[in-house]
């Protein structure tokens, strides 16, 4: 059979190390689907919902560190994919997407180019094919473009023509012709300064409450060792991003809490009183309250590494800015310090214990409330339970809203490659189709995924995509029967009125059921672990629909709010009305948290 | 005097534009808009599961009731998925409004990575007919009234307005007269008469086409839009030519009409294309003939006149060149064309009939194929069970082979099939939405497996918002029984034409949303 453009994109794309492919076998980009899905070690998945694959390649790329495929031959598949692209590129995850070029229009109304301008807002690089020769060399640049700097998506568009187009090529030539096409894809990794590493380290012993900050960029550059080894060399008190969870371990002495506000008063207390930060792969944006008050200490000097000049000092006024991947720059900081360039400050103990202790203070708290007691079951008594119940090294994915914070509160085991939320966009309903392109990766490893209730039909119809691979991980449904994020911002700034944010009692076990799959709704704190340990037998992917408290709320969603209202005039005759909040001993618990995060006080 | 802020503006605007129906999911800094709408007894408030499906429901029912309504999905993550189904609305010229807020204004041009803050107005652009950011409360009206406009403009079609977070949430002390001030008088934000042809060229159409004699008229999406049915109707009955539809305009005509003769594009029926090949004159009406590419290449040019209407002058010839170029809205142009037309033709009048015959036979074939083939026959049942009056939403491949022939349209606007972006899925939430538009009548959507998968989950949105509508399920076996039941939905297995009787009938009943799986009918 001689070689066409569609045999040559595959061939490409799969020299390239791509595994992981999603699209359909029909249409435009159909026999590359195909041709991908016939080779070895392949998975190439056509998912129940259009909207999912985007948010499977997701998963699959995030989990292997490399890109997975998205083949989208119609225009809707284009905008199908948005929502997905959108996610990755909030989090800078680098998936490929690849587009079918049109040259005439024939019978659709998206003129020639239009995928190029709804995708451009989140492609890092876009490429074009047009001719069957040029695809390795164009597919190898896109691949340098995802892994270069600060990663994210890439946008191939190749015209249909080239892909039908016979190349003249004898099979036994076709590897060779790819490989030197492709070129070398080994992504260049710049070094650090010598000279501003040491400026950055006088800095760091030089102050009184330092802090290191390790952020996504960690997570991107693979550097979670490195990192943490230098937390423990430095003997500094760290924490993470939102997107650098993971990165500093949890049993790391020096590790404060995490990830950013997630980890509570601990975390506001460090960025409160710190005096020098270090962000590695760290921009400071709005998930870390923008390194700016009122959170943060405005005279903060800080110091950044970072891999992309435009992101220095996105945020922060910088001054030691080093730039360079986060793993060579941490592993030669290492070294230097290894070679006596630095001497931990003994004076920086004291400050680790204070925040320790005010971390070990606000756990306590939040732990002795998550009890299982409460006449409706309490969220974190819910993630708490789960945790204890599933297996070692439990891979968590993580969907909803307040929902996301109790699972961040009581889930995490700070370790690198252990939990996953789209922090970036918050995406709702990311989690059913982030597992499958992860367990798709990892098949063996245990996986939950921690889903509010609203969250959870958005992609639910690839419960059965999942049953038709075999794939098995549990669903935990925080069934509060409501968008409680959003409602609790209603109870406070809209009178109570909550348009549009009640769900009401929907019975999520029954729909998996419907779909096949395990289901079962849990309403007794007592039947939460038996139920999930029954789940996790299950087979397949199994839900647990558990009725939650409709009234409880994280209080480290009071952090965010600030965050994102910052600025915002809200109207105070508008908040009147009757709350239909219960009032109980978690408002005052919350009372608590709000004066301590924004006072910076000591309440208990 | 009242505080107002900028949500409350927005609803006061649109309830002013006459806008009724807003749907979607809540965010933080969707709130204050929200709020307004919910406090507004004149507007209804809907809740779907994903946000592509708010803009799916909202879809069907300006599409349906050729009025705009609003799809309000919050910053980023919501405005990603709404896009989904903007996309579809924009291939097909369906004017809904696209309402998001964003982070704070000065926070997002450059983003500086804000929490879920996005190029989403860019990423829009692509898909959608006009587009602003509100930075000044004030502006409020001015704006929205606009984005009314926008969409209901010309060819119509999605457009989309971002309020950044701070203008939504900023208020302002108002008395009754100062909102009298704000917000402009009904009626007095657009157009709403007629835009005729110019007389010049209405003489040379007419005499192009009095000159024809196998003409034949093409009815694109503008003539749905703009409601034009009855006045197409006039002009093929007193023009003696034979109408065809796109994929997306089909119940443009209903099957007892003489002068019908088919769907373009559609595999089974080849009248419709082998008409294009002979015409010597195609009047292609209220299209930009970008949905009829297909139809432009097989216009011998030589031989056959291409004659354009559409309502904007600046898309004439666009995509084709043409002889001559009719600016004016859809039915104004059937109407002037219809009265302008003077003299009978006996060679038009018998190749009309032969068109339609050769339509007529191609249907009788394609009944005769369909009882070789299940869905063909379960297909067949449907059309026979449904009333003149049933709306139907088509959604898939072979549901639209089958269901646009095997359940011809007998009322006009009544059959709905998004046919711009070759996607399918948007079944369910776009009957949904024909429901709202249409509360009195049923409304039937007929999907493939494969498509209804999709938007599944808006089965617990009928539910849960009581909009009962049938759902018909043919293709791929796939036990939709349980699944319906699942979502807490009557579901039920057909095998034969009494049960689907029986089925539709509890549907009246009251029994709400019914899943009626065909996938083994006949079996
Ligand atoms: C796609 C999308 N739509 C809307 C939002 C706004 N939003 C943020 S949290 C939230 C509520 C989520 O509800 P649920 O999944 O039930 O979690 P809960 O907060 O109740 O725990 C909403 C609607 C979003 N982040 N993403
Ligand atoms: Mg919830």
């Amino acid at each position: 059979m001689e070689l066409k453009g569609y045999g040559l994109l595959a061939e490409a794309l799969y020299r390239a190390g791509v595994r992981f492919v999603v699209g359909r076998d029909s249409d435009g980009l159909g026999p590359c689907f195909s041709d991908m899905k016939r080779r070895e070690g392949v998975i190439a998945l056509t998912p129940k919902g259009d909207i999912s694959g985007a948010f499977m390649a997701y998963g699959n790329t995030y989990y292997r560190h490399y890109p997975a495929v998205v083949l989208a031959s119609t225009p809707a598949d284009m905008v199908n994919s948005l929502a997905g692209m959108g996610t990755a590129w909030g989090d800078k995850i680098p998936i490929f997407i690849i587009t079918l070029k049109k040259e005439r229009v024939t019978g659709f109304a998206l003129p020639g180019d239009a995928q190029r301008v709804f995708l451009r807002p989140f492609c890092k690089w876009s490429g074009e094919i047009r001719k069957a020769v040029d695809i390795p060399r164009v597919v190898g640049q896109g691949f340098r473009e995802a892994g270069r700097g600060c990663h994210g998506p890439i946008h191939l568009d190749v015209d249909e023509d080239a892909l039908r187009e016979t190349v003249g090529l004898p099979a036994e030539r076709v590897g060779e012709f790819v490989d030197r096409g492709l070129g070398d894809l080994e992504f260049r990794v710049v070094e650090g300064d010598e000279r501003l590493i040491e400026k950055a380290l006088k800095l760091l012993r030089a102050a009184e409450r330092p802090l290191l900050l390790a952020g996504g960029g960690v997570v991107h550059a693979q550097a979670w060792e490195e990192m943490d080894a230098l937390v423990r060399a430095l003997e500094i008190p760290a924490t993470t991003s939102m997107a650098g969870e993971g990165c500093v371990y949890g049993d790391n002495p020096f590790f404060i809490g995490g990830p950013s506000y997630v980890g509570g008063e601990s975390f506001h207390r460090a960025v409160r009183r710190a005096d020098v930060v270090m962000a590695v792969g760290a921009s400071l944006g709005g998930l870390e309250g923008f390194g700016r008050p009122p959170f943060w200490n405005p005279d903060i000097r800080f110091i950044q590494v970072e891999v992309d000049p435009a992101r220095v000092a996105l945020n922060v006024p910088v001054e030691v800015a080093i730039l360079g991947d986060a793993k060579a720059v941490l592993a030669k900081m290492l070294e230097m310090v290894k070679a006596g360039a630095y001497k931990p400050n003994p004076l920086h103990k004291v400050w680790l214990e204070h925040l320790l202790w005010v971390r070990k203070r606000w756990r306590e708290r939040v732990e002795k409330e998550a009890h299982g007691r409460w006449p409706v079951i309490h969220q974190g008594f819910l993630a708490r339970t789960v945790k204890e119940n599933c297996p070692e090294g439990t891979f968590f994915v993580i969907d909803g809203g307040n929902t996301a914070l109790w699972a961040g509160m009581f889930c995490m085991d700070h370790r690198p490659k252990s939990a996953l939320f789209p922090a970036g966009m918050g995406t709702l309903g990311s989690g059913i189709p982030l597992a499958i392109g992860i367990k798709a990766a990892d098949p063996e490893r245990p996986l939950v995924v921690m889903q509010g209730d609203g969250s959870f039909l958005y992609n639910v119809q690839e419960l059965v995509t999942a049953r038709e691979m075999g794939l098995s991980f549990v669903i935990v449904v925080f069934n509060d029967g409501t968008w409680n994020m959003i409602k609790g911002a209603q109870d406070l700034f809209f009178g109570a009125r909550r348009f549009g944010s009640m769900l009401g009692d929907i019975d999520y076990a029954s729909i998996a059921r419907g779909l096949g799959c395990y289901g079962r709704r849990v309403t007794r704190a007592e039947d939460v672990a038996p139920a999930f340990r029954e789940a996790l037998e299950a087979g397949g992917p199994a839900v647990v629909d558990v009725v939650v408290d409709p009234d409880n709320f994280p209080e480290n969603l009071i952090s965010f709010a600030v965050v994102e209202f910052e600025g915002v005039p809200i109207n105070p005759l508008r908040a009147v009305g009757i709350p239909k909040m219960k009032i109980d001993r978690r408002l005052i618990s919350r009372a608590k948290y709000a004066l301590n995060v924004l006072l910076d006080l000591d309440l208990r | 005097m009242k505080f107002l802020n900028g949500g409350d503006l927005v609803a006061l605007t649109l309830a002013q534009e006459g806008v009724e129906l807003f749907v979607g999911i809540v965010g933080g800094q969707l709130l204050p808009f929200f709020d307004a709408v919910g406090r507004d007894p004149r507007l209804r408030l809907v809740v779907p599961r994903s946000e592509a499906a708010g803009a799916m429901m909202t879809d069907g029912y300006s599409r349906s009731s050729r009025r705009v309504s609003v799809n309000m999905s919050t910053v980023g993550a919501g405005v990603i998925y709404a896009a989904a189904g903007t996309g579809y609305s924009w291939g097909d010229h369906v004017p809904i409004l696209s309402i998001s807020p964003q982070v704070q204004s000065w926070k997002m041009y450059p983003a500086q990575e804000s929490l879920q803050g996005c190029y989403q107005g860019d990423m829009m652009e692509g898909i959608t007919r006009w587009r602003c950011i509100v930075y000044n409360w004030k502006r409020i009206p001015q704006l929205i009234s606009r984005a009314v406009r926008e969409a209901l403009s010309g060819e119509m079609g999605p457009v989309h307005v971002d309020v950044p977070v701070d203008v939504f949430y900023e208020f302002h002390p108002v008395t009754e007269k100062g909102l009298k001030r704000l917000l402009p008088p009904p009626g007095t934000t657009r157009f709403s008469g007629s835009y005729f042809p110019e007389a010049s060229t209405l003489r040379e159409a007419l005499s192009i086409m009095e000159r024809s004699e196998r003409p034949l008229i093409v009815a694109g999406a503008c003539v749905m839009r703009h409601g034009a049915w009855d006045a197409l109707a006039k002009l093929a009955d007193r023009f003696e030519a034979p109408v065809i539809s796109t994929r997306g305009t089909i119940s443009v005509a209903v099957q007892e009409d003489p002068f019908y003769a088919g769907i373009m594009g559609h595999a089974a029926l080849p009248v419709a294309e082998r008409a294009l090949r002979q015409a010597d004159l195609v009047l292609a009406l209220g299209t930009t003939l970008e949905e009829t590419a297909e139809l432009v290449d097989r216009v011998d040019g030589d031989r056959a006149l291409l004659v354009q209407g559409s309502p904007e002058p600046e898309r004439l010839g666009v995509f084709s060149e043409v002889k001559l170029g009719l600016a004016a809205d859809a039915v104004s142009l059937c109407r002037s064309l219809a009265e302008g037309i003077v003299g009978e033709s006996s060679i038009r009048r018998s190749w009309t009939r032969a068109c339609r015959e050769e339509y007529l036979r191609s249907c009788e074939v394609l009944a005769s194929d369909a009882e070789g083939d299940s869905v063909g026959r379960a297909v067949v049942a449907l059309g026979r069970a449904l009333s003149p009056k049933d709306r139907l939403v088509l959604d898939g491949r072979s549901s639209f082979y089958w269901g646009s022939v095997l359940c011809p349209p007998r009322a006009h606007n009544s059959r709905f099939f998004s046919a711009g972006l070759e996607g399918c899925g948007y079944g369910l939430p776009m009957a949904l939405g024909v429901k709202l538009a249409f509360p009195q009548d049923r409304v039937v959507a007929l999907c493939d497996t494969e498509a209804l998968f999709q938007h599944l989950r808006e089965l617990e949105t009928s539910r849960r918002e009581s909009i009962p509508v049938v759902v018909a399920v043919v293709g791929e076996p796939h036990d939709w029984r349980s699944v319906a039941e699942g979502f807490g939905v009557s579901g039920y297995s057909i095998a034969t034409e009494g049960e689907l009787l029986d089925a539709l009938r509890a549907h009246g009943e009251g029994a709400g949303t019914v899943v009626l799986d065909l996938t083994g009918f006949g079996s």
